[in-house]
């Protein structure tokens, strides 16, 4: 009823929109549909990246070798190479036609040249001009789409085709930052004045990234002469200041102290930072007035920089500015730094006050314990102060320590450690203890101390070599052993070995005068070595070190010693100064005062002290100091290695004992020879045996004699098998003998000599084997090359041929290399020989 | 009540869900455009040039990378080794040892020779006791800093490396993650790339290691995940990463950077005071903070987003795990937006606060809530006889479509973008976990939101609970 009266209809809010379900039912539709459309539009993209993968693929297969073949096509090539060439350039240029060929041309070429530099980048250059792919790229230039002229760019660009410098340098300010940024890096890489053009006409902000680029591309071009950068110190591009200050600092041109002390004052803080940067890199002290008055004004990250600044240039007065600063300052990194600089300028002006438990030295605790690391202030600069060093050391943890959870920490302060060091008992604590233990681990002290030394000891010798070889001076090239890197000898080095009783005090009567040397078996080893090699000589006679230079002889440094010490006296001021006393087995080494090179210096008959000395070039001088003649009845031979290598006392007792001595007397002068002498002394019995069983197969004079000597060998085992053995060998060597002068008639010699340049028995530094009359004749390298063609001698010219070694080695005959020629090279092939001994 | 009225009530329910869903539509369908743009350009911009030619630049910015470790010890070793071969000249590795139980401490100190070192602490700043810092006595790991501390969660220790970092930027990542070896470099390329707006984070793409093959600490070959879980996983990342924060990141909007891999500029993290402590949701919270930090200065920043497939980590392999993770984001979602809700459509943080927070609020929070009201209802109406069928099927079909379409549409772009999964059946595994993933995956991601929020809104205490990562050897 109410209905039928009523002025009000229905209310409108209430009515529901009506939902039409199809509407629902073709978005459901539209869904499907699209999601069948990229159903299938995956599976088209797969196939089509997949299709033109393996087309280009096929197509760089193609080419690739092309290019390679005109990369490095010669002007000189002959005229088939000639005609391959010109038909293969036909050939690409028709392929050329294609598109995609261009296309995959660019992509080889482009990646060629990320591999390739010089020549052979100028040259695929000139092929990418030559083959009109740089128009492609013109053109892509005037493309509308950012992409495509960045990538034109970037083409022009890798392959530095200069005459684009022009068109790309008006893209710098290109309002699209992509090619902005792409011609940037092309001005900058195509033309060394580039980099003014950019930093003159640049307009707009560089990022941080492009600035690192353009640095990047800066630093690979090739004989690049930066302008001086302070030019644009003025700019009012902030982002160019920024650059040309990381530019100043980068090719540290330190000729813009003014401004960049004016720039500390700019708003801009990165150009501040880097200005401070600046100042610090360049030690600008008169900034310093500058940094105090700014400091107060800036952030933290710039009060850093300036800190850090005054830390490393300021002095004592500048103290104070600091003092009050740290009392302001409210940020704990600035805080920090602070500290920092005052430390650095006054090491231990600070020191750590957190968690230090300052009591005095307990007695009855005398342990004491590291604990947590203090914090340390200063930084790694900050030299501690002799004072303080103790202090600091104490803070460093031990390797047992850092292995554990920190305990609260106890650090003994200087007060305790006297008390404790003059503690009754004597005993050091634990933490002093672990301290220099630390050090030790760290550093590694022994084990770098050898490997350094190996290393120097090689890089010396190798030296020697190359100085010798490049040396225009004959008179250098033989006997000058700068071995003055090594340490010298005295007498308490070897005091340090005087546990073993059965060695004579006199032997052991050595010291070192400035270095320690007893404890560095490699020294000893090479030491040795060089020794055992000088033995040699002495063994093999008179080694001449005078080689005729003009109407002179010049002394070549290393004397012979296989003389007699009446030679000493008979010519002392002679460069030829034989050291050998077979007689009584005496060995001296004396240097000639006017040699260069290593002198060996034994005591003259007026010199009975006797004093064993390898004269070192310069100050440096290994000296031995042997005792009285007498005394020193062993060679010196045993008193190196005696000494040296001997470390178990019993093996000692056993060498030294009368019958090892008399067992090596009776070897005399070959019998060390033996590589099996060596070995002996470190093999026991059985060993022995069975290295003898081995002496057949490989021995020679040297084995006999050493075969010899162990015939009178207390062991009857030995004794035996070396009576029966020497025997075979010396059968086996005659027979070898008679083979070889069997061959030595037949034989040509591949070179001769002019004549012999030296008397009997003495050798020259360099020498080569010759052979004269059929006997082997020894001389100076260069002596066989130089006297037919008169031209300066240059052992790299040298043209080696092959011979056959001669069976006898010249030393064997008493003939005897050089010094310089085989000193050296028979330190260095000791193991070679070694090894061939064992190879047999 | 009037039988009228009831019904009226009952069609507007069906239009707000109608608007509702549609809304979403036209939201996932912008998005899907714009990550197409931002795509499209990212990809043009990066077809020239060479990173690694900047690897050693003396301008290269220093960046120190953290990785907190709680009880890590099985791959901890393999872990820091992967991480000490990236191709970049400035950077450290700090390793933050949050009160590991096992190990993880023993095996560091072991493997790279580790050694205490002292360091002052800023006092005021307030995070768990640091036991002690480690480097390493060998020149070969000076890159790596061991930090061990009292445990406090992850966030913590992340502050701890913030705070201990003398870089200008810093990453936090998770541990086992591996990260390619020119990573760094795109990351220093996002934050310096910009000259006009400062670039306080760049976020990454997590793509899931799950099942590939790694040797040496490279990815040597890409697989689909063996399990089904982690292969539902995939689909969801791969249309999260592609086209959602990509979209947002077109936008300037980005709102999240996953805590398995973000980069921070370490001046605005530490003015921001670092992460949250108090949330699960730390990774969210920061980026919220440090968003409000810039505006509240009127500075003019950006987010970047990386694209590129530089972080992979192994998603959870089971049920239980899964749920327990999404359990944890959904209450981070939540305490964050509780926390920034002064943002719900505040014009001052403009797009923030107009499309960013709103999204996730409706889109992100609320829609598991309205997915189960749905649930409730159509039970509910079909019970009483009042369920509208034919729009109700309707309504089902148009959504499931959509889902399809758009899960396709992730997949053509993965292909466009990277095509990492060569093989055509891979891509077609993937489609079929795609039509099936609402009717599996979805209802217990969303069961798990669910229970998130009830936890957080009934205040049920729970942590992060553990996740058991089966491990792939990086070294």
């Amino acid at each position: 009823m109410f209905s039928d009266f009523s002025t009000y209809h229905s209310i409108p809010l209430i009515t529901v929109p009506k939902i039409h379900t199809d509407l629902l039912w073709d978005f459901t539709f539209l869904f499907t549909g699209l999601g069948l459309v990229y159903f299938l539009v995956v599976f088209f993209f797969r196939n089509k990246l997949k299709k033109n993968g393996q087309e280009v693929a096929r197509r760089k297969k193609e080419l690739g070798p092309m290019i390679s073949n005109f990369l490095f096509y010669e002007e000189d090539a002959t005229n088939s190479e000639k005609v391959e060439y010109f038909n293969l350039k036909l050939e690409i240029r028709e392929l050329l036609k294609d598109d995609l060929n261009r296309k995959v041309l660019v992509e080889i070429l482009l990646d060629l040249q990320k591999d390739i530099a010089g020549d052979a980048s100028r040259r695929l250059s000139d092929l990418y001009r030559n083959l009109g792919l740089h128009l492609d790229a013109f053109e892509l230039l005037k493309s509308r789409r950012w992409e495509v002229v960045s990538r034109g760019i970037l083409e022009l660009t890798q392959l530095h085709v200069e005459e684009s410098y022009g068109f790309i340098r008006k893209f710098i300010n290109h309002k699209r930052g992509v090619i902005r940024n792409q011609a940037q890096l092309a001005t900058v890489s195509l033309k060394h004045e580039g980099i003014n053009y950019f930093l003159d006409t640049n307009k707009y902000q560089i990022s941080e990234w492009q600035q690192l680029k353009l640095l990047d591309e800066i630093r690979n071009l090739e004989n690049f002469k930066p302008p001086r950068f302070r030019a644009w110190l003025t700019s009012r591009n902030n982002d160019v200041v920024v650059f040309a200050l990381r530019l100043i600092k980068f090719y540290k041109q330190n000729d813009a102290n003014a401004s960049l002390i004016e720039l500390v004052k700019h708003r801009n803080n990165q150009i501040k930072i880097e200005a401070i940067e600046c100042i610090k890199e360049f030690c600008v002290l008169e900034a310093m007035d500058t940094l105090k008055a700014v400091y107060g004004k800036c952030n933290a990250e710039v009060k850093i920089e300036i800190l850090d600044a005054i830390g490393q240039m300021g002095e004592e007065e500048d103290i104070e500015f600091l003092r009050k600063a740290e009392k302001k300052e409210v940020n704990f990194l600035v805080r920090s730094k602070v500290i920092s600089a005052i430390n650095c300028i006054t090491p231990g002006t600070i020191l750590p006050t957190k968690d230090i438990i300052s009591t005095s030295f307990p007695e009855e605790e005398p342990e004491t314990e590291v604990g947590p690391p203090i914090p340390a202030i200063c930084d790694d600069r900050v030299d501690p102060p002799p004072g303080d060093t103790e202090m600091q050391e104490e803070l460093i943890p031990s390797p047992a320590d850092s292995m554990k959870i920190p305990q609260p920490l106890e650090v003994m302060d200087e007060a305790d450690e006297e008390a404790f060091k003059s503690s009754p008992t004597g005993e050091v604590s634990d933490a002093t203890e672990e301290i220099p233990g630390e050090w030790e681990l760290l550093l590694d002290l022994e084990n770098e101390d050898t490997e350094i030394f190996e290393i120097c000891f090689m890089e010396e010798l190798l030296d020697i070599l190359s100085e010798a070889a490049s040396s225009e001076d004959p008179a250098q090239l033989v006997g000058v052993l700068p071995l003055d890197f090594l340490p010298m000898v005295t007498e308490e080095a070897v005091k340090q070995e005087n546990r073993f009783p059965s060695i004579p005090e006199a032997i052991l009567d050595l010291e070192v005068i400035s270095e320690e040397v007893a404890e560095d078996a490699k020294f000893r080893l090479e030491l040795d070595s060089m020794l055992q090699r000088i033995r040699v000589m002495e063994e093999t006679g008179e080694v001449s070190l005078s080689q005729p230079y003009g109407d002179r002889e010049i002394n070549l440094g290393v004397i012979g010693m296989g003389q007699h010490n009446e030679d000493l006296l008979v010519a002392p001021a002679d460069p030829e100064i034989p050291l050998n006393s077979a007689a009584d087995d005496r060995q001296t080494i004396e240097a000639h005062p006017d040699s260069t090179g290593l002198h060996t210096c034994g005591p003259k008959n007026d010199e009975p002290s006797g004093e064993i000395q390898l004269l070192l070039p310069g100050k440096d001088e290994l000296a031995v100091q042997h005792p009285s003649p007498e005394v020193f009845s062993e060679p010196l031979f045993y008193l190196t290695e005696d000494v040296t290598e001997i470390t178990a006392t019993d093996e000692l007792e056993t060498y030294a004992s009368p019958e090892a001595k008399q067992q090596d007397m009776a070897a005399t002068d070959t019998a060390y020879l033996s590589i099996f002498h060596e070995l002996f002394r470190r093999a026991d019995t059985e060993s022995k045996l069975i290295l003898l069983d081995e002496i057949l197969a490989v021995g020679d004079e040297k084995e006999l004699h050493f075969l010899i000597a162990l015939t009178t060998s207390p062991n009857k085992a030995l004794r035996e098998k070396a009576i029966l053995l020497s025997r075979q060998l010396q059968d086996i060597i005659s027979r070898r003998h008679a083979q070889n002068s069997q061959q030595s008639n037949d034989e040509e010699f591949t070179e001769r000599v002019p004549e012999p340049i030296s008397g009997e028995g003495s050798t020259q530094a360099g020498q080569c084997d010759s052979y004269s009359d059929g006997q082997p004749v020894l001389m100076p390298l260069e002596e066989c090359y130089l006297s037919d063609t008169g031209e300066p001698f240059n052992m790299f010219e040298v043209e080696f041929e092959l011979i056959k070694e001669d069976p006898d080695p010249p030393g064997s005959d008493g003939n005897f290399q050089s010094p310089s020629h085989t000193l050296l090279d028979n330190i260095l092939s000791i193991p070679v020989k070694i090894r061939d001994k064992f190879n047999g | 009540m009037d039988s009228g009225l009831y019904n009226v009530i009952l069609e507007y329910i069906n239009i707000v869900f109608l608007m509702f869903t549609l809304a979403l539509f036209i939201i996932f369908s912008t998005m899907g455009y714009l990550s197409t743009r931002n795509s499209i350009h990212y990809k043009k911009k990066n077809s020239f040039g060479d990173l690694t030619r900047i690897m050693a630049s003396p301008m290269a910015p220093g960046i120190t990378i953290i990785a907190p470790a709680f009880n890590e010890g099985l791959t901890i070793v393999q872990n820091i080794r992967s991480l000490l071969s990236l191709q970049y000249v400035n950077y450290e590795v700090m390793v933050v040892n949050d009160g590991s139980t096992d190990d993880t401490l023993e095996k560091m100190i072991a493997a790279y020779d580790l050694e205490l070192v002292p360091r002052e602490i800023d006092p005021d700043w307030m995070s768990k006791p640091i036991r002690g810092i480690y480097k390493s006595k060998q020149r070969s790991f000076s890159k790596l800093t061991v930090i061990d501390k009292f445990n406090g969660g992850k966030s913590d220790a992340l502050n701890t490396g913030i705070h201990l970092s003398e870089n200008k930027y810093v990453g936090c990542i998770d541990v086992d993650c591996l990260l390619m070896p020119d990573a760094l470099l795109h990351v220093v390329k996002s934050f310096f790339q910009r000259s006009k707006k400062r670039v306080i984070a760049v976020g990454g793409v997590i793509r899931i290691a799950n099942s590939c093959r790694i040797a040496g600490g490279m990815l040597e070959e890409i697989r689909l995940p063996a399990n089904w879980l982690a292969r539902f996983q995939l689909l969801e990342y791969t249309r999260s990463f592609l086209l959602g924060r990509m979209a947002w990141g077109r936008l300037d909007s980005l709102l999240i950077i996953s805590g398995a891999f973000g980069f921070f500029d370490r001046e605005i993290a530490v003015a921001v005071g670092g992460y949250d402590t108090k949330t699960v949701g730390e990774d969210m919270e920061i980026v919220f903070r440090m968003r409000r930090y810039m505006h509240d200065r009127h500075e003019p920043y950006t987010i970047e987003y990386l694209p590129d497939p530089l972080c992979w980590t192994e998603v959870p392999e089971t049920v239980q795990m899964l749920v327990s993770q999404r359990d944890r984001w959904a209450r981070g979602n939540l305490e964050t937006l509780f926390k920034h809700k002064d943002m719900f459509f505040n014009s001052k943080y403009g797009r923030l606060g107009l499309l960013s927070y709103p999204y996730w609020f409706f889109y992100e929070w609320l829609a598991p809530i309205l997915e189960l009201t749905g649930l409730i209802s159509i039970v509910l109406f079909f019970y009483l006889g009042i369920l509208n069928v034919d729009f109700f099927i309707a309504m089902t079909f148009m959504v499931y479509t959509f889902a399809i379409m758009f899960s396709f549409y992730a997949i053509l772009w993965e292909v466009y973008m990277y095509n990492q999964y060569t093989r055509t059946k891979d891509i077609l595994i993937l489609m079929i976990y795609a039509l099936a993933e609402p009717f599996v995956f979805h209802p217990l991601v969303s069961y798990a939101a669910l229970r998130g929020n009830g936890k957080k809104l009934f205040n049920v205490h729970s942590g992060w609970g553990t996740i058991t990562r089966r491990g792939f050897s990086k070294a």
